[in-house]
């Protein structure tokens, strides 16, 4: 145990001290950071579209001429649509809202069914607004309306199908969060990798036999990298912990304020500008609605898991070639699923449940990727357990075939070495 | 008394036997020539012995115990093909092999102090390896294979790449070592490049043991040639009584000239007689080299 410990300990420390640590521990919160900022900002592009408001307006309530009030415009449509008409060109429209006036008594807004209170409550507001402004001056003259209360309530409505901000931001973290998961692994996976062949060629590795087992020099480098990598986590898990603590003491409340429970009273009491505060409610919206510590968590697990899969087989196949050249024909077989599951992403949020995504979700090659784009959608728990039991059964599994092939691999020089020879490794 | 003891070694690799029943013994406080052609199996036998791979039966006792973790603690090697981390410091790199050999940290300490002034590298403590010229590269590697204090140390052809001054240091500290106790393998395929340090001999082809000696013994049995090469002036008889001429050259006057004893003569009755005709200016026996018993025995055994 002592000798693993050693090799672990010589690892770590001549990696940590390495420019490329510090690079990487630099970079790595720009990749977050655009986690964060892309499905957000995605999330926010939306907010443009729900200026335009659509008006069925049969019995001309609304003057003609009104078509614009403050960041709204009106869009009208023609007399003679039916309300079925109507309803299907609304449900097709980017537009969120329907105004339909009944009569000067009577006026309902719809909604497609997943906006947010927030915008709701904005938008009935305003609405409330300009209709009751409209219709009272319209009978009572300008003079007299302005000492009448101005509140009517709207039957506000909700109608299907949707395209909501929520779903940009789901899209853009599920699809981000396979990238980097990808990419985490990918490159510690290769530092294994490549050391193990620089081992090899520059021939240390004979000299660490005669102290440690094969299988002891492969685990203590696989450890010595995946703690580098924890470091590098923790490093920046610290960080976004002291930067949200520092953030939640500073804007929290104000926060509070733009959250789905108060949004509609800050809109009406405060007087701020409507739009930045339908801004910072879609944003509380978009991270509400995923649970951040269980996802950095499953987003951990997978991480590990995955790095000492892929690792275990990456350090097999460096140990059985005699430079980084010859690794090729091998690598890059293995990272062709991920390359799969990302050609299917769309398929596979789309139809969460079905025996595609299930299968991609255990299949240990896949599962890192897979399970970080189903996430932020629907993930039923026993497939996340089963995927995960299989990703640790096949780490093992992994690890006890590479230590067959990286025994006998690591001694063998200047000959290339074929698939067919290393299954008969396998079984020696 | 025997440091180490082979007993019955065998090593098969899928269709080819690199060792084929292999015993014998290393003495204490030897230097033992390990040599073989390529592909002899010494690469193979020097893996067992220093524990990197196992045979597929026999037995090596380390002085009369089975060999076990702690006794390849105290083997040192230094393989042929060598390397060590490129980006790692010599110091740094000293400790982590050392500690690999269960060697408390304080005492390589002072051990890395001495080896690096012995061999004048002092001043490179705190380089990187990739820092050092070649030369000094190859004397750190040295300092590894003995820096835990080894009872035994197998070197792999302990001189390729090294220049002559490396050569001669590394000769001086085995000479050194030797004297203090350390017993030595030295594994070649260079018979010349070692032929001057070696106590014992044990030579080596596909994967059997064909001479396994002391130099003394070997010279004893082997050199005992009764050939001579002579040169002088003058001419050789025609029917000589104490020996046959092999071969004979003429440059004038000059003569030089292979013989061989006949009938039992001493090289005494040899000379008596050749200075009855010829002036002579030199008279030796024609020893073989090792190289020339090393082809011998190989080609004996075929």
């Amino acid at each position: 145990m002592k000798a693993v410990w050693l090799i672990i300990h010589r690892e770590y420390n001549q990696r940590i001290r390495k420019k490329s640590f510090l690079i990487l521990t630099l970079l790595g919160p720009v990749f977050f950071a655009l986690l964060l900022i892309i499905p957000a900002w995605l999330s926010l592009r939306k907010i443009d579209n729900q200026k335009i408001i659509l008006v069925y307006d049969p019995a001309h309530v609304l003057p003609e001429d009104f078509v614009k009030d403050g960041i709204f415009t009106l869009h009208r449509f023609p007399d003679n649509y039916s309300g079925e008409e109507v309803f299907t060109r609304f449900s097709r429209s980017d537009s969120y809202t329907l105004l339909y006036i009944h009569n000067p008594e009577k006026a309902s807004l719809f909604f497609h069914h997943d906006v947010n209170p927030g915008t709701k409550a904005w938008i009935s507001n305003l609405l409330n607004r300009i209709y009751v402004k409209h219709l009272l001056n319209e009978k009572l003259g300008e003079d007299q309306s302005s000492q009448l209360p101005t509140e009517v309530s709207l039957n506000v409505q909700l109608i299907n199908p949707g395209h909501g901000g929520m779903d940009e931001a789901r899209n853009g973290l599920s699809m981000l969060s396979g990238i980097i998961i990808y990419l985490f692994i990918i490159t510690y996976t290769m530092q294994v990798m490549r050391g193990v062949v620089q081992e090899k060629s520059n021939r240390i590795t004979e000299i660490l036999l005669t102290s440690v087992k094969p299988f002891q020099l492969m685990l203590g480098k696989i450890t010595g990298i995946v703690l580098i990598s924890l470091t590098q986590f923790t490093i920046w898990f610290t960080a976004a912990f002291l930067l949200y603590q520092l953030f939640d003491i500073r804007y929290g409340e104000s926060l509070d304020l733009f959250g789905n429970e108060k949004i509609s009273e800050t809109i009406s009491n405060h007087s701020i500008d409507i739009k930045q505060a339908m801004e910072w409610n879609q944003l509380i919206n978009t991270f509400s609605g995923i649970d951040i510590p269980f996802f950095l968590i499953v987003f951990g697990f997978y991480f590990t898991f995955g790095y000492l899969f892929y690792s275990a087989i990456f350090a097999a196949i460096g140990a059985s070639v005699d430079s980084e050249t010859d690794t090729q024909p091998f690598a890059f077989p293995l990272t062709i699923p991920i390359l799969i599951s990302f050609a299917l992403y769309q398929t596979l949020i789309e139809q969460p449940d079905s025996s595609l995504s299930v299968f991609f979700s255990i299949f240990p090659f896949t599962a890192p990727v897979t399970v970080m784009f189903l996430l932020p959608y629907h993930l039923p728990l026993w497939q996340l357990i089963c995927s995960m039991i299989s990703l640790i059964l096949s780490f093992m599994l992994a690890v006890w075939f590479a230590a067959k092939i990286y025994r006998t691999g690591i001694l063998m020089y200047g000959k290339k070495i074929t698939l067919k020879e290393m299954i008969r490794w396998l079984r020696a | 008394m025997n440091l180490l003891t082979i007993k019955n070694i065998r090593k098969q690799y899928e269709n080819t036997t690199a060792l084929s029943d292999i015993s014998f013994s290393i003495p204490k406080g030897s230097i033992l020539g390990l040599l073989g052609p390529n592909g002899a199996g010494k690469t193979t036998l020097l893996r067992i012995l220093t524990g990197i791979i196992k045979p597929d039966s026999g037995k090596i006792l380390f002085y009369d115990e089975s060999i076990e973790k702690v006794h390849f603690e105290k083997i040192g090697y230094l393989p042929e093909e060598r390397g060590l981390y490129r980006d790692m410091k010599v110091e740094e790199q000293l400790i982590f092999l050392g500690s690999l050999k269960n060697v408390p940290r304080h005492v390589l300490k002072e051990r890395i102090h001495f080896w690096l002034e012995r061999t004048g590298l002092g001043l490179y403590r705190n380089f990187r390896i990739n820092q050092l010229s070649k030369g000094t590269q190859q004397k750190i590697q040295l300092i590894a294979a003995i820096i835990h204090d080894p009872e035994i140390v197998i070197l792999d052809e302990p001189f390729s790449g090294f220049d002559i001054l490396n050569t001669q240091l590394a000769k001086d500290l085995i000479l050194e070592l030797h004297k203090q106790g350390t017993t030595f393998i030295l594994s070649a395929h260079h018979l010349q490049s070692i032929d001057s340090l070696c106590t014992h001999i044990t030579l080596i082809n596909s994967g059997e043991i064909i001479l396994n000696d002391s130099i003394q013994s070997i010279k004893k049995n082997m050199y005992r040639t009764e050939t001579y090469k002579i040169s002088g002036h003058g001419s050789l008889t025609n029917k000589p009584q104490s020996f046959e001429i092999i071969s004979v050259k003429n440059y004038g006057e000059h003569i030089e000239a292979v013989i061989v004893s006949k009938n039992s003569s001493t090289s005494n009755q040899i000379l008596a007689e050749l200075a009855e005709n010829v002036m002579i200016t030199s008279f030796f026996e024609d020893k073989p080299n090792m190289e020339e018993i090393f082809i011998k025995s190989i080609t004996n055994t075929k």
